[in-house]
Formats: C-alpha cells, sequence, structure tokens
C-alpha cells in the first residue's frame, strides 16, 4: 500500500491535470484497499495570519504567553509571529516553545518548511522544526541551533522524504531558551510549506554511516540508531536532519537470523549472519548493521 | 531540438505507464505551445548519440592526459586519464567521472575529451544534452578553443558554451575568452534554474554562432548574446574551434573539494551536436 501511495505522489508531481485521472484510474486496478488522500494539501501555515484549524498549544513549563501576533514588525503582508523569550528566572516559564498543530494535511507536494525570521538581537534557537502534534509524532523534524540575525533572512527545513508526509498534523513547533540568562525577541514570517525544487542529493544514514559488526545471541534485541537524512540546497548547502525511523525502510539480509522492524528495533532469532541496512525514498543509507549469531 | 527534447523527457518519465495514444497527445500539445526562436540552424554535421558502449568514439574524440602545465593553467587537481574508471560510454550516455584516489601525484583523476584534428568548424550550434554532477570543487565544462596553433592561449580564444561549480547547482555560466579579456576579465554571463538544479535532470546547454556574435541557450531559453562589440580586446571568434569537454577537480574557478565533497562525481553526456550555420 504505501508503495502504491508513493507510485502516485511521483507521478502527480510530473505530470499535469489531466492525467491524474489517467494515473488514478490505473492504480485502483492495482488494489482494491488503496484510499486516496482527502486532507487538506494547503501549505501555508502562517502568512498573515493562522491558516484555517491551526491551534496553538504552549510546551509544559514554557511561558505560555510567548507567542502574539505582530502587525508591527512583518517581512511582508499585515503580520507577523512574534516570540517573546523570557529572561533567566522568568516566574511565568523558563523558555519558550509551543507546537501548532492543525487537523492533518497531505504535505506530499512540499519539499520543505520555509520562513523568513529575525532577533531582537543575534540568537541562536534551541529546536525548530515540524512534526510535533504530541502524538506518536513519526515524522517529526527539528534543527538544532537555527542562528538567527537582526535583519529577515529566509530558513529553510527540508523534508526527508516527502512521500511520508501523507497525514501531518504537526505543522510547525519550537522551543528557545534565554540566550546567557537574556531575554529577547524574535519573529517568523511567511510560514508556510513550499515545493522549492531546489532540494536534492539525499544521503541518507543509519549507525552515523558506520558499518558495525556485533556478536549477539538469539533473542537479543537493538534499536538501529544515529538515523539521519543530508540533503543539499540550492546554495551549496548540505543540510543533514537527525531523521526519525519511520522515515526510513529497515530490511535485513537473513530473516531466519534477525528481522528489524518499522522502528528500527532489531530482534536476533537464530543462528548465522544477517546484516541490517535501510533506505529512504530508494535511496540506500550510509551504514550497516552485521550481526554474528550462534 | 526542442521537440525531440520534450518527447524524451515525456518517453523516460511517465511514457511507459501510459498509452501511446495520450503521450502522442500531450507531446504535441506541449511542442505547439513552444516558441523555438533559440535554436535556427538545422543541418548536422557531426553528432555523437553516445549509443555504443565503450570507450567513446576514437574518430571524434581524443584527450588530454595527465596534468598539464600548472593544473591546465587553474591549479586544478585531477590527473586526467582515458581508463574507464574515468570516461566511458554506457546505456546512451558518455558518462565523465571524476574520483578521490591518489594516481601518479594527484589526489584526484578525472576525464577531459576533445575533437581537436578531428572535428573543428567555425560558426553554427553547438549543442549538448547533460545532467551535471555537484559539490564543493567539482568543475564541469562544455567547451571549445580556436584551432590555430600559431598562437598562445588567450589570442587563440576560448567559448565556454557551460561552465559551473558544483557548490552552486543552480547557476551555470557562459563566457568569451580572448586578447585582453581572458581569465577574472572574460566576457561572462551567468543563468540561474528557478525551482530547478543542474543535477538532477538532464538539461540542454548550447550556443549559437555567427560571425562577429554568439548566442547562449539553456534547454529553451536564449540568455545572452555575445558580439564584438562587447569584447574588450579583437574578436578572434571568426575561425575554426574544436570542442573540450571536461569534468575537473578543484583549481581557482571553484576552489578545493572539502570533507563534505561526495566522490565519486559523474557528469552525463546524452549527446553533442554540431549544426551548420546555414544562414552563410
Amino acid at each position: 500500500m504505501m508503495k502504491s501511495r508513493r507510485h502516485i505522489n511521483t507521478k502527480v508531481t510530473l505530470v499535469l491535470g489531466i492525467i491524474l485521472s489517467l494515473t488514478l484510474g490505473c492504480e485502483r486496478e492495482t488494489s482494491e484497499n488503496v484510499t486516496f488522500a482527502t486532507f487538506s494539501n494547503d501549505g501555508r501555515i502562517f502568512i498573515d495570519s493562522f491558516s484555517p484549524g491551526l491551534e496553538y498549544l504552549p510546551f509544559a513549563g514554557s511561558k505560555f504567553e510567548a507567542f502574539t501576533v505582530d502587525t508591527d514588525e512583518v517581512f511582508q503582508g499585515a503580520a507577523s509571529m512574534r516570540f517573546d523569550v523570557p529572561n533567566f528566572g522568568d516566574p511565568d516559564g523558563s523558555f519558550a516553545g509551543a507546537i501548532f498543530p492543525n487537523d492533518g494535511r497531505d504535505l506530499t507536494d512540499f519539499d520543505a518548511l520555509t520562513f523568513y525570521a529575525k532577533a531582537s538581537v543575534a540568537a541562536t534557537i534551541n529546536e525548530i522544526g515540524y512534526g510535533d502534534s504530541f502524538g506518536e509524532n513519526r515524522f517529526l523534524v527539528g534543527t538544532s541551533n537555527l542562528r538567527l540575525t537582526t535583519n529577515w533572512r529566509k530558513y529553510i527545513i527540508p523534508i526527508p522524504d516527502p512521500s511520508k508526509l501523507t497525514f501531518e498534523r504537526g505543522m510547525f513547533w519550537y522551543a528557545e531558551g534565554p540566550e546567557e540568562g537574556n531575554g529577547y525577541t524574535f519573529w517568523i514570517d511567511e510560514l508556510q510549506f513550499e515545493k522549492l525544487g531546489t532540494i536534492a542529493q539525499p544521503n541518507p544514514a543509519i549507525l552515523s554511516g558506520e558499518d558495525r559488526v556485533r556478536d549477539l545471541s538469539a533473542g537479543s534485541v537493538i534499536t538501529i540508531d544515529g538515523l539521519s537524512q543530508t540533503l543539499n540546497l540550492a546554495d551549496g548547502s548540505n543540510v543533514t536532519l537527525a531523521t526519525p525511523p519511520s522515515y526510513f525502510n529497515f530490511s535485513s539480509s537473513n530473516a531466519t537470523v534477525a528481522h528489524v522492524n518499522d522502528l528500527g528495533v532489531v530482534t536476533v532469532i537464530g543462528s548465522g549472519t544477517a546484516e541490517i541496512t535501510a533506505t529512504i525514498a530508494g535511496v540506500a543509507a550510509r551504514g550497516s548493521l552485521t550481526i554474528n549469531s550462534n | 531540438m526542442r521537440k525531440t527534447y520534450i518527447k524524451k523527457w515525456f518517453t523516460t518519465s511517465v511514457g511507459l505507464l501510459f498509452g501511446s495514444l495520450s503521450l502522442y497527445l500531450i507531446t504535441i500539445s506541449c511542442a505547439n505551445d513552444d516558441t523555438q526562436t533559440v535554436a535556427n540552424f538545422n543541418e548536422i554535421t557531426m553528432q555523437d548519440e553516445f549509443n555504443i558502449d565503450g570507450a567513446p568514439n576514437s574518430s571524434i574524440w581524443g584527450f588530454d592526459i595527465g596534468t598539464g602545465n600548472n593544473g591546465w593553467g587553474n591549479q586544478e587537481l585531477q590527473f586526467y586519464t582515458d581508463r574507464s574508471e574515468n570516461v566511458k560510454v554506457e546505456n546512451g550516455v558518455l558518462s565523465i567521472t571524476a574520483r578521490a584516489e591518489n594516481f601518479n601525484g594527484s589526489s584526484f583523476t578525472s576525464s577531459r575529451l576533445l575533437t581537436r584534428n578531428k572535428f573543428e568548424q567555425s560558426y553554427g550550434r553547438f549543442e549538448a544534452r547533460i545532467k551535471l554532477p555537484f559539490g564543493q570543487g567539482i568543475w564541469p565544462a562544455f567547451w571549445l578553443l580556436g584551432a590555430r596553433e600559431d598562437a598562445p592561449w588567450p589570442e587563440i580564444g576560448e567559448i565556454d558554451i557551460m561552465e559551473y561549480r558544483g557548490q552552486n547547482p543552480t547557476v551555470i555560466l557562459g563566457s568569451v575568452h580572448g586578447p585582453g579579456y581572458s581569465a577574472g576579465e572574460a566576457i561572462s554571463k551567468s543563468f540561474t534554474l528557478e525551482n530547478d538544479r543542474f543535477d538532477t535532470d538532464f538539461h540542454v546547454f548550447g550556443i549559437e554562432w555567427g560571425p562577429n556574435y554568439i548566442n547562449y541557450y539553456v534547454d529553451d531559453v536564449l540568455y545572452n548574446q555575445i558580439t564584438s562589440e562587447d569584447v574588450t580586446g579583437d574578436w578572434v571568434f571568426n575561425a575554426p574551434f574544436y570542442i573540450l569537454i571536461n569534468v575537473a577537480v578543484g583549481g581557482n574557478f571553484v576552489g578545493s573539494p572539502n570533507a563534505e565533497t561526495r566522490f565519486p562525481q559523474t557528469m552525463e553526456v546524452d549527446y553533442i551536436r554540431v549544426y551548420k550555420n546555414d544562414n552563410l
């Protein structure tokens, strides 16, 4: 079913509406179980106001009043999102942080979350990204230590594999504490998912790209970690994202020795040798785990 | 040219998924919308479609081997070879592959093909369909040099149909070099792809060249014309030139590769076609 879905998405990006109907017609013959997403494919989150259905839920322990809509300081249009990071010791909360969920959108046509941002002082946001809805967060992505300047600048957080985001509730999230004890303000504007078309050259990794060998016995359980996706942007920079296992397809070379589930959890079940590898959107990840079991 | 290109794109992308009838309709409807003003010359004088697997056709292509003088004049880091590890024709494309490997004192290998003494022409349309590599310090080019042997560079003239920095995957440059306007003083213009990049699919790079002018295009976009009025020295392009195509590593145009540059890097060339200037 997953394969069928991705198949459709690829073609949708390639051709026009007239072909879509042909495609759907073809696909329907392959499986009667295929269902088609009817969720909103609106990429906008905050342009000049909240997009329909968007909520604001601060993290526990954060300053609940940190977020406001600002009509004075904007990159473009009528309003921006304003975030007031508290000073150290603020009784209202020690940091600013929230998620912006909605009731679920189809983001498969986009390749990045983008926004313009500036800060009252040069600052570094601890975590900022998408995919957090206080749920399973299977596709949560966050960029650590995003550096802001006092001028508006565009920021791009790529999606490791857009075909996975058929129903995503977590539109945006952030968490930021004081800079050396001092609070400050930052603004975000034109927050949206975009199809940039310039994000390419995926280079995923498991086990931090290392080929590891482990001697294990039947019954052992081990989780594949060190998961990342690296993508190259239009400006030539490479962005590496810590990437949850749900973006990967894991496989075992010998299912009688070890199997691996969708979360990268390997269970050794028999004797012999098995190699655990993974892919994202068909691209082989660097790194592997070879298990010798006796 | 444009019709062929669109048809090919659809054939490779989606052709197998739809009946030939719908494909035909799509192709025609797109082609009708095209204003084919970028390329006017249609009489082929040389073409290599790279359809025979193995080494490049030796009746068309020779090689520059080694490191030249001071890294081919640009402090380039690669050692050029004609080995199949660096150059081969396979599955309908010419692949030129830059590798990170110690070879004859260099840290990288690659390949540079040229038609010197095999195919030389004045004027016309020179065109190649290429998928470019990427990464800091990767420097592919499709270019021409003057065939005359009684003068040094830059007096002989150089026409760069496509130059590209691997760290700028959305930008190519078209340039001329001649006496008084070479290297950093070359007459040059860049072209940027919007919402796309040069290392994810094939693009057509070409010039149409006549007495005292050269038109530069990418796909169906004519993005520059350089004439004898634009150069700050003698116009040395009313003469026969030969073709070069290569992937350099490092050098003063791109800087060195860094830890993030992935090797090997391959430039894939679907075809190279040359047409006569039939206005003459």
